[in-house]
């Protein structure tokens, strides 16, 4: 830890134990809540791995966000870490681990050499292409046919296992969902503090400045754009574990919406953006049960109402309720 | 084979196809060039105009023309009352914009969905048989469609040239700063904007119902082809966009001749990023970088 | 005779047919402070972007310290010791003035992932110091007192000069400050000029400026090049360029014979 440079923003004497006790009881929550559905039946805990799932893969798409550019497309590094972990374990006779680790790594390199080209684009231009790129993804996994099992996908996936312990129960798998997305919440704090996570708010917040200063936007958006399509992709080997089947469908355009939108409900600039956005939205869909439409209708109308009167998402509740009692 | 045949059919086609993509993406790229706002919910607004042209021509029993006109007059309010309404906060905010225009199309969306259900409808046809131009057979119906194209763009070029709205909208198009400067009111232009760039997506999707079903998921595809005329064309340039959305029509066209159609589509895709990477300010250069 | 710090020779760009800046030759050595004047249209501001990488040159060669600096990126000419400010947008607003300055040295952590991939590898600084190098850099510009303000809040005086203090960040050897005198009042005008004299004489550094503020220029600066219509008319002192009737014409429009 750099002493100087971990320093918070906030003048040193405004650290109050009210403070500190509203963080315990908060996390004492989070704990509680993590832990229940491990005594709530299958169906709480099916909904629990989906959120932690997507904590991962919208952490994944806010590390991007944070060094200044908006992905559309975040759909597509998740269906290429589903494939490919699936395709390469079946050509390689992989087993579940080295297929993921395969996977990874193959979504590591094509982001690399994705972002390489399309980063260099400002932002609109950036967000079209990502959405453009995504939807080819798509058309990719469906004509490829004999490869990818075109729409009807591929059936039969075998579970993940590590040396010879098999997630194939939702009470396993979803310790191992749970494990996964603390990590990433650990690893986006850990990139955040550190001077690279620093470059890239300055990248960010004023890229002509960060450039004279030495820091190269390119270099920082890309080390963003392909740790955050690597977790994305980790999303997407995990949940082809999980459900044990996979189709291009799960990857339309509506995947990457999805995945904005929790980013932005939850709240862009922080931390625990991906966490609020995961835990408020993933359950949703079991709440206006069979009636999508008005889920759907409820998230557009809740999209707007967020960016227009709280744009920092649910996540900047507190901090808004801190500054409301510090006035009073 | 006769390839003569062939190609004219898929030349004819391909100006078809193209027409709708320029009034799709000429829309689009108004909304961006008056209001720098990538309108994701553009496909919506085409759905909503099919959906105008199928209720007006099946439910009131109007004659298509006047479906195609109320669709419009409609889109153009509606556009009119949301950009005032909901999309004001974010005029200089491009990107909080964007994510607000999905959450518009998620409403849009979803709400024709609850109205009509996802099943398609059929539009009856708009006129009988077919005229044979220069050895090619064109249904009659595409031709009307061609023609009913022709007259709204010419209606907007005249717009744009000869009224002071029309050219307050090109002046802000063209250079926002300098025509702020000399009065041109935002409250006006940018609801007007909108309004008319959505109203034409609008027509588009009422000039194309006869020729396809009606149903709340139409938008998406058109929403693409807009981004993807706009990109090659240029964000905010009226004139490239012309250029790409014909260019795109007759490519596509020709292409499905040899490849089906989803190796179109991902030709196309490809071509589209190639170009944007290439030509960062639109195949003729006037666009924005 | 030693080389000057830095040699533009020959410095052109075109835009379509029109010549923005035509054959430009000068020097700056070590330790100097020059100014770089001329009317509205000189050049100056395409001057100022071709030499610090902002803009790639048509024809001609910037050299620095001896290396070639021609049409390099940004982030080049910074490491390579040439920073430069800014006139408008100069800070990251959302943030404290001491983070932003913390910024301006993520790239000289030596040891750290950023400064790694940064590619930076002269004038480094170890992260235990950087508190101190914070410190530091305050001091020079003065801004102790709004360590914690936001940017965003501070009086425009105050964030040009954090400005120059995220510039003096990247340690230069020489800055390049673009009208750092716009916008500033009386009294802000003194203030810059102070630091300015501090920046040459305690810091050593080298300065070229960009500037419309006669004032300023006259005052602080050691030598002045005069641009009119993208080529170098006169160099010299401020004394000599005053009296150089080419530049009183250039300022003043039509020569006027009868008075001097």
């Amino acid at each position: 830890m750099t002493p100087g440079l971990s320093m918070p923003n906030t003048a040193p004497a405004a650290r109050q134990p009210a403070h500190a006790a509203w963080q315990a009881a908060g996390f004492a929550l989070l704990a509680a809540l993590a832990v229940l559905p491990w005594f709530s039946g299958p169906f709480a805990l099916h909904l629990a791995i989906q959120v932690c799932l997507n904590v991962l893969i919208v952490g994944g798409l806010a590390l991007i966000d944070r060094a200044g550019q908006l992905s559309f497309g975040h759909s597509a590094p998740v269906a290429v870490g589903a494939y490919a972990s699936v395709l390469l374990g079946q050509w390689l006779g992989l087993d579940s681990l080295s297929a993921l680790l395969a996977a990874l790594a193959l979504a590591a390199v094509l982001a690399l050499a994705l972002g390489w080209v399309i980063l260099r684009l400002r932002g609109v231009y950036f967000v079209l292409v990502t959405f453009a790129f995504a939807e080819l993804v798509r058309l990719l996994l469906l004509d490829f046919a004999g490869v990818t099992g075109g729409a009807s996908g591929i059936a039969g996936i075998a579970p993940m296992a590590v040396a010879g312990f098999a997630f194939d129960t939702r009470e396993r798998f979803y310790a191992l969902a749970l494990a996964v997305a603390l990590l990433s919440v650990l690893l986006l704090a850990r990139v955040y503090d550190r001077p690279l996570g620093r470059a890239m708010a300055a990248v960010a917040a004023n890229p002509a400045l960060a450039e004279s200063v030495g820091l190269s936007v390119l270099r920082v958006q890309l080390v963003a754009y392909v740790l955050g399509s690597t977790m994305a992709a980790l999303g997407g080997v995990l949940t082809v574990r999980y459900i044990g089947f996979v189709s291009p469908e799960s990857f339309a355009t509506a995947a990457s919406v999805a995945f904005i939108t929790m980013l932005v409900i939850g709240g862009r600039g922080s931390l625990f953006g991906p966490l609020a956005g995961a835990i408020v939205l993933t359950p949703l869909p079991e709440l206006f049960r069979g009636a999508v439409q008005t889920q759907h209708l409820f998230y557009g109308a809740a999209l707007i109402v967020i960016l227009r009167f709280l744009p920092g998402g649910i996540a900047s509740v507190p901090a808004r309720l801190r500054n409301l009692r510090g006035r009073a | 084979m006769d390839w003569g045949f062939v190609i004219g059919q898929a030349t004819a086609n391909g100006l078809v196809i193209g027409l709708l993509y320029l009034l799709m993406a000429v829309g689009f790229t108004l909304v961006f060039g008056v209001m720098r706002m990538v309108n994701f919910a553009h496909g919506e607004f085409y759905m909503l105009g099919a959906f105008a042209a199928w209720v007006c021509t099946t439910r009131l029993q109007l004659p298509f023309l006047a479906a195609v006109v109320l669709a419009a007059a409609a889109a153009l309010v509606l556009g009119a009352l949301i950009e005032w309404l909901v999309l004001k906060p974010f005029r200089k905010d491009e990107l909080n914009g964007m994510i607000t225009t999905i959450g518009l199309a998620l409403i849009l969306q979803n709400g024709a969905l609850m109205l009509f259900g996802p099943d398609p409808h059929a539009m009856p046809g708009i006129a009988e048989g077919a005229t044979t131009l220069m050895g090619i057979a064109v249904p009659n119906a595409r031709l009307a469609v061609v023609g009913f194209a022709a007259v709204v763009l010419a209606a907007l070029y005249v717009y744009l040239r000869h009224t002071r709205g029309g050219r307050a909208l090109r002046a802000v198009v063209e250079d926002g700063e300098t025509a702020a400067l000399q009065g041109i009111r935002a409250r006006v232009v940018y609801p007007l904007g909108f309004g008319i760039g959505v109203a034409l997506a609008a027509v588009a999707g009422a000039l194309m119902a006869p020729l396809f079903s009606v149903s709340p998921f139409i938008g998406a595809a058109p929403l693409l082809k807009a981004f993807m005329v706009v990109i090659l064309g240029g964000l905010g340039s009226v004139p490239g966009a012309a250029v790409a959305a014909l260019a795109l029509g007759l490519l596509e066209s020709y292409s499905s001749i040899f490849l089906s159609t989803s190796t179109a589509d991902m030709l196309l895709f490809v071509l589209v990023i190639v170009g944007m990477l290439a030509f960062p300010r639109g195949l003729i250069g006037r666009g924005e970088a | 005779m030693t080389t000057p710090l830095l040699q533009v020779q020959g410095l052109g760009k075109r835009f379509g047919g029109l010549a923005a800046v035509k054959d430009l030759s000068f020097d700056v050595r070590a330790g100097e402070i020059v100014g770089l004047i001329g009317p509205n249209g000189a050049g100056k501001t395409t001057a100022f972007n071709l030499i610090s990488g902002a803009l790639p040159p048509s024809e001609g060669q910037v050299l620095f310290a001896g290396t070639d600096l021609t049409g390099a990126r940004p982030s080049t000419v910074v490491a390579a010791g040439l920073t430069r400010t800014f006139q408008s947008t100069t800070t990251f607003a959302a943030e404290s003035v001491q983070r932003n300055i913390e910024h301006a040295l993520l790239s000289r952590l030596a040891g750290t992932a950023t400064q790694r991939l940064m590619g930076r590898r002269e004038r480094l600084l170890a992260p235990g110091d950087a508190a101190a190098e914070v410190d530091r850099l305050l001091d020079i510009v003065e801004l102790q007192a709004w360590r914690h303000q936001s940017a965003s809040t501070l009086a425009y005086g105050l964030q040009k000069k954090l400005g120059i203090a995220i510039a003096l960040a990247t340690r230069p050897a020489m800055l390049l400050l673009d009208e750092p005198a716009a916008g500033l009042n009386h009294e802000e005008c003194h203030a810059l000029t102070r630091l300015l004299r501090r920046l040459r004489d305690e810091q050593r550094l080298t300065l070229l400026l960009v500037e419309h503020h006669m004032a300023v220029v006259m005052e602080v600066c050691d030598r002045i090049v005069v641009l009119v219509q993208g080529g170098k008319i006169a160099e010299g002192t401020p004394a000599q360029v005053r009296d150089n009737p080419d530049v009183v014409e250039a300022y003043l429009g039509a020569p006027e014979h009868a008075h001097a």
